[in-house]
């Protein structure tokens, strides 16, 4: 048997951790957490969670899978094909996070058991619905205990949301990148408009509870412990339920967001656009079973490879396109597309604790095929990428690409090119083919008909 | 204030989780408006389903 693997993430919690062994992920259950783990199932709330797809299902395995002698049980969870972290969600899918996350606490409670920890790390999307993969986060209610985890899914998920709602959908990545467990609540108190001190629910949860997030009183444990009554505990969840409701954004007007209203596609070269993607998703062999669009925006295309059964990831840099891409999905209950919010200039690093808590963008690759559609002319012109750089970044992501070539005659490179030098020379049909002939072999090149552009199915040569 | 308060506060073997002290007595602060909007919504469904039409309402 094959040494495992704890993973960076999986050390706080003594109640068990994950780890992998063999390619496979297992979660070790330790003596503490044990009857925990049995009063879940007694209790009727693991199967009601998994029916209600809000917990991720597990199997028992055999003890002898364990990593270390504490173990008292061995879990293996379903497989979640893509993980992501809040930093790159959309408004909707760190809203559905949020309201999951309350859910599944008020059922618990329901049930004579609780959320020990509200983290937003905790929820993963999986076939399409946002679901809690840390089973060992339920514990058996204790009477009378306040909600440990009120801070956390107040610097979590309250306040990162508010602050896109009132100040701008772009802070909340950017902060909660820097500050792993969460936002500062005396600092999201801080950003946030005066008008919203005029809010019930964000006076309570995030301005005066910024003002006491830092203090500290003289504990004293030989004191009688205040009791709060179960009803307590299910007032604050309706109260954070009701907040995280009435927190709406609107994605308008931000660069992409009207692209395809905006560009020079006639809709006969747009149906001839879906018909070569098409085609040439059909001509990579083996059959790709996962697919990352890179600039996908709202996922139009993305949608050719999911409708394929094939696991697929729509990552874009502009929140409204991932917004709107989240919404159709939702809408639609599509289960192999998911939208992430990615800045290929600057993509999700290793982040946390010897920086191996989050893995960076890269590391969670490489995929079967990948797409880079009205991409290239973004990076090489708008970002000054050599071709020959581009070409090699993309043959670490995926064996297969589908690449669209966008030349200087395009309109969009014009309007690229509008206010600045011309300084790419390179940047012409000959100079991207042999920038890619480095890395990748041409299996198809084909025009696409009413434009100038032209689109290449290459498989690297490794 | 706080300075000046002293509580005791729950002790859990597994809880591994900081919950905060400045939160844990806001919650305790909150407790009573929480716990009497919770009883009140509660009340009020229970008294609204009352007035649901016999076609409306669902057998046993």
């Amino acid at each position: 048997m094959t040494e495992p693997v704890r993973l960076g993430a999986s050390f706080r919690d003594p109640s068990g951790f994950v780890f992998s062994r063999t390619g496979e992920l297992l979660r070790q259950v330790n003596r503490p957490a044990l009857e925990d783990l049995e009063e879940l199932h007694k209790s009727g709330l693991y199967d009601e969670l998994v029916g209600a797809h809000l917990l991720i299902p597990h199997e028992r395995v055999d003890l002898s899978l364990a990593a270390s002698p504490e173990a008292t049980a061995v879990l293996r969870p379903e497989h979640v094909a893509t993980i992501s972290y809040p930093y790159e969600w959309c408004f909707s899918q760190w809203q559905d996070a949020a309201l999951v996350t309350l859910d599944i606490h008020r059922r618990a409670l329901a049930k004579g058991m609780a959320l020990k920890d509200a983290s937003a790390f905790n929820i993963q999307f999986h076939r399409g619905n946002p679901v809690l993969i840390d089973t060992l986060s339920l514990e058996r209610y204790r009477e009378g205990v306040p909600w440990v985890a009120y801070r956390q899914f107040c610097r979590h998920f309250l306040a990162p949301l508010a602050l896109q709602a009132f100040v701008d959908p772009r802070l909340s990545a950017m902060l909660m990148n820097a500050s792993l467990d969460g936002i500062p609540l005396d600092l999201a108190s801080r950003l946030l408009p005066k008008k919203t001190r005029w809010m019930p629910g964000l006076l309570i949860h995030v301005h005066m509870h910024g003002k006491v997030e830092n203090q500290s009183a003289s504990v004293d444990t030989a004191k009688p412990k205040p009791k709060l009554v179960k009803t307590a505990l299910l007032g604050l969840v309706d109260s954070l339920d009701k907040v995280i409701r009435n927190l709406h954004w609107e994605p308008k007007g931000t660069e992409w967001g009207d692209y395809y209203s905006d560009n020079n596609y006639t809709d006969a070269a747009m149906a001839e656009k879906h018909r070569l993607v098409d085609s040439m998703i059909d001509s990579i062999s083996p059959e790709p079973t996962t697919l990352w669009d890179l600039g996908a925006n709202t996922g139009e295309f993305s949608r050719v490879a999911s409708a394929k059964g094939i696991r697929t990831v729509a990552w874009d840099i502009d929140p409204a396109a991932v917004e709107l891409a989240y919404r159709a999905v939702r809408e639609s209950g599509e289960v192999n597309l998911l939208p992430l919010r990615q800045d290929l200039m600057n993509p999700s690093p290793n982040l946390g604790w010897a920086e191996r808590e989050r893995d960076s963008f890269l590391s969670r690759g490489p995929v079967d095929a990948m797409m880079a559609l009205a991409l290239i002319h973004h990076l090489a012109i708008a970002n000054n990428v050599p071709l020959i750089d581009i070409a090699s970044y993309f043959s670490r992501v995926a064996r297969w690409a589908i690449v669209e070539w966008v030349p200087k005659e395009d309109s969009q490179v014009k309007r690229l090119l509008a206010s600045r030098e011309d300084v790419f020379d390179g940047y012409h049909e000959a100079g991207f083919e042999s920038a890619f002939a480095t890395e990748f072999e041409t299996i198809r090149k084909e025009s696409i008909p009413g434009t100038s552009r032209i689109l290449y199915l290459v498989r690297r040569c490794r | 204030m706080l300075d000046h308060l002293t509580i005791g506060l729950p002790h859990s073997a597994i809880a591994y989780l900081d919950g905060g002290t400045g939160s844990m007595i806001l919650q305790i602060a909150m407790a009573g408006l929480l716990s009497a909007g919770y009883v009140i919504k509660t009340r009020w469904q229970h008294f609204k389903s009352f007035f649901v039409r016999k076609s409306d309402r669902q057998d046993g």
